[in-house]
């Protein structure tokens, strides 16, 4: 479904590897989670293989679509959640979601299906038909959800997306999460609340600095007796932590 | 106390970033000798100015002083206007501020302070080279000079009172008409409508009841009169200006003082009451509803353009910054023309009628193109949707291009369907010149959006910030302005043969032609490049 091989991502202005030799392979039907610090590359990563960044070196290709070389195929089979949840905030969510939809050529039919089942999931009905500029925070994050998902996505990227959410509605995207898998698509997400990618993903992927610390099968280490917290600390703050003790003269 | 010292300083800083930017000494010290330069380049042009009126034989009094202080004064007033409005009523940080421990009072003091601050540094900066040169024009007392700070710090006190005393209907009329959008659009063309009108009327007058240069004695006469007349009707400023020359002062002076203050307070406890009620207006939010429609397939290029209009249109301040021309083009273009034919048949000549058209037509047309110096800055944090959607990015392109062209040139074709019924100018001159406006306004507008495309600013807060922190839309101003006098320019030189009709209508549609192809040769570079 997705695979980033040898990826590299060197900003404009910069000389810093945000993302250094990242190699990855999603498999349909999986949630995905991708674990690291603020800063440690996941929105460049995510920013590339949406199309939004151009890439340094290597390759990504959805459904063997190359991102850079045939982007529009690529990009018609993603759905695309920001952290930002910027949305045009003067049309309605119903002339929002239309206009993505258009974009995404989908029908009528599947479109008003789509709809229908994700406003009614995320209770967002009653403000359909108002301007985004007058929704809330998380509401605003739903209509950008009910918009990423109207054309069916093959591999549904979120960044972060269960900043802001109310606890209901962080329950229905979850549970939309895994559906969505369910149906034969992969979905791939940032977050930095462990346990909710403990419950709801298969596999997760840790990186650090740029540099992917590795790709972990939750369900074996689980089996090991080992938690992801556990896990992700000691990838990430183990070498800090000595530093720490080295600074204050004591032993490591 | 203390909080409110420390919460000046906290806005102050915000205001006037001179010391957070001039951390050291070399950057100091130019900022300081670049505001020199401007205050003394801004003095000597005032002065010679006045030197010029002076030379002309219009005696510079006391009375000219009370009518220059009269106008300073309604130029602050509507600046605290809008000063008020802003930093007091819509400004963004209300509702940090409300959340600090400080009283809602202590806010409002505060946030008034830095107000009265910055109208005195405004003062001082844009009105003492006017006062300075003024009185080294008309041999003031040496007592003016000294005098003046200290009026160019009691002045603002009154105009921003009364601005503070006017602001709370106003902000009131204001956000009633602001949330409909027709009201809003009406209102503006109906004030810029009659002010045109009203404007070009008199000079129209002018100019067909005055001969300037054949009768100079009678019109220095009548102006030196109508001063005279106007200065014993301006008691109030005269009396000022009076004082301010050392007469009378230990009088006005006091009163002036005490006046200002009695309506500071005034005003202050006005708009305190008003004040938390308006300021948290804006953080409320309240569902805005529209009419319920029902979901239709469309082509991705007419999703493109119908989001254009949509977004466009429902941000009354992107009508007012970009379209308030194009809406006016023509009744400003009827009035020029009947201005122009006035002028024309009593000095110029018929054969520059054509080339005057075909400036203020493309003055105004290249000015509603501004709008895609935007295009991308525009879309702001939304600018990933272009980015992800499978659409080619030169369809989103042509999507922003045929929304602008679409708006200029339904304007420029009623404006010449108006000047053929109304005016009597060459229907030649007028056809010729829409086609040429037509043209160099696809050429600017894929010029326009080329500077956007290159180097936007997507990062902004409020829509209404974009013209002000990115350098596009000033350029795109200019740039405009260049090529409407360009053009006709050549129109001008070479008015008397019509062949040049010919020639510019092929310039023009060579400079669309180029301007299309480098915006198509550059589109995916930097569409893939623009990092967010």
């Amino acid at each position: 479904m997705l695979k980033i091989k040898n990826f590299t991502k060197i900003y404009a202005n910069s000389n810093v590897k945000a993302v250094d030799n990242l190699s990855l392979e999603l498999k349909k039907g999986e949630v995905f989670g991708f674990l690291g610090a603020n800063g440690s590359g996941k929105s460049t990563t995510i920013k590339c293989l949406t199309g939004i960044l151009p890439i340094t070196d290597g390759s990504i290709t959805i459904c063997d679509y190359d991102i850079e070389k045939e982007p529009l195929l690529a990009k018609s089979l993603i759905g695309y959640v920001p952290d930002n949840h910027a949305v045009f905030e003067r049309l309605t969510g119903r002339e929002y979601v239309n206009h993505i939809a258009n974009l995404y050529n989908v029908s009528v039919k599947d479109r008003d299906e789509r709809t229908k089942k994700y406003l009614k999931l995320f209770q967002l009905e009653h403000a359909f038909d108002s301007q985004i500029k007058s929704y809330s925070h998380g509401m605003k994050q739903k209509i950008t959800v009910i918009a990423a998902l109207v054309h069916n996505p093959k591999l549904w990227v979120l960044d972060e997306p269960l900043t802001g959410l109310d606890p209901q509605s962080a329950y229905q995207l979850k549970l939309a999460m895994k559906k969505h898998a369910e149906e034969g698509n992969t979905v791939f997400f940032s977050s930095h609340i462990l346990d909710v990618v403990e419950k709801i993903c298969d596999r997760v992927a840790i990186i650090k600095k740029g540099v992917l610390q590795g790709v972990f099968d939750l369900k074996k280490l689980k089996e090991k007796g080992e938690s992801l917290e556990e896990l992700f600390m000691n990838i990430f703050y183990d070498d800090e932590r000595f530093e720490l003790n080295d600074k204050n003269g004591e032993s490591k | 106390m203390k909080q409110v010292g420390r919460l000046f300083r906290l806005l102050f800083d915000e205001k006037f970033d001179f010391f957070k930017k001039n951390t050291n000494r070399k950057k100091a010290f130019s900022s300081i000798l670049k505001y020199f330069i401007v205050f003394f380049a801004t003095t000597a042009i005032c002065y010679y100015a006045f030197f010029r009126i002076r030379l002309y034989g219009i005696n510079l009094d006391e009375g000219v002083l009370g009518l220059i202080i009269l106008v300073t004064q309604i130029i602050a007033f509507f600046m605290s206007l809008g000063g008020i409005i802003s930093n007091l009523y819509n400004s963004k940080d209300s509702e940090l501020l409300m959340c600090m421990p400080v009283t809602h009072n202590q806010i409002f003091i505060t946030k008034l302070m830095v107000m009265y601050v910055s109208e005195f540094i405004h003062n001082l900066l844009y009105f003492s080279p006017i006062f300075i040169s003024f009185g080294l024009n008309s041999n003031m007392n040496s007592i003016y000079y000294i005098l003046m700070p200290l009026y160019l710090l009691i002045l603002p006190i009154v105009p921003m009172a009364l601005a503070a005393f006017v602001s709370v209907p106003f902000y009131k009329v204001f956000s009633f008409i602001k949330e409909r959008l027709a009201l809003a659009v009406i209102t503006v063309l109906v004030l810029s409508g009659t002010g045109i009108y009203l404007y070009v009327n008199l000079i129209t007058k002018i100019f067909t009841n005055i001969n300037i240069v054949g009768q100079q004695l009678q019109v220095i006469i009548k102006i030196n009169k109508w001063l005279r007349d106007f200065s014993s009707s301006n008691y109030l400023f005269t009396k000022i200006a009076t004082s301010m020359n050392g007469n009378m002062t230990y009088i006005t002076l006091p009163i002036l003082i005490i006046t200002s203050a009695i309506l500071m307070v005034l005003s202050s406890l006005l708009v305190k009451l008003f004040y938390y009620k308006m300021a948290m207006k804006n953080s409320e939010s309240r569902l805005i509803s529209h009419k319920k429609s029902n979901s239709r397939k469309e082509s991705a290029l007419k999703s493109l353009v119908r989001k254009e209009f949509y977004t466009v249109f429902r941000t009354p301040g992107y009508i007012f910054q970009y379209f308030i021309y194009t809406l006016l083009m023509p009744l400003i273009v009827f009035v020029y023309d009947r201005l122009l034919i006035t002028i024309t048949v009593s000095s110029v000549g018929e054969t520059m009628i054509g080339g005057a058209h075909v400036l203020i037509l493309s003055i105004l047309a290249l000015l509603s193109c501004t709008i895609s110096a935007s295009a991308i800055s525009r879309e702001g944090g939304t600018y990933y949707i272009m980015k992800t959607s499978p659409v080619s990015f030169k369809k989103q392109v042509l999507a922003k291009v045929i929304f602008n062209l679409s708006i200029v040139l339904i304007f420029v074709f009623i404006t010449m369907i108006a000047t053929l019924i109304f005016i009597d100018i060459n229907p030649f001159y007028i056809i010729f010149s829409t086609i040429i406006v037509s043209f160099l306004s696809i050429g600017q507008i894929c010029w326009n959006f080329d500077m956007d495309l290159r180097n936007p600013t997507l990062d902004w807060y409020d829509s209404g910030e974009i013209t002000s922190i990115s350098k596009n839309t000033s350029n795109s101003i200019i740039l405009s302005l260049v090529v409407s006098v360009v053009v006709a320019y050549l129109v001008f030189l070479f008015a008397r043969y019509d062949i040049v009709w010919y020639l510019v209508t092929f310039f023009a549609i060579l400079f669309a032609i180029g301007r299309i192809k480098l915006l198509r040769a550059r589109v995916n570079y930097y569409f893939r490049n623009n990092e967010m």
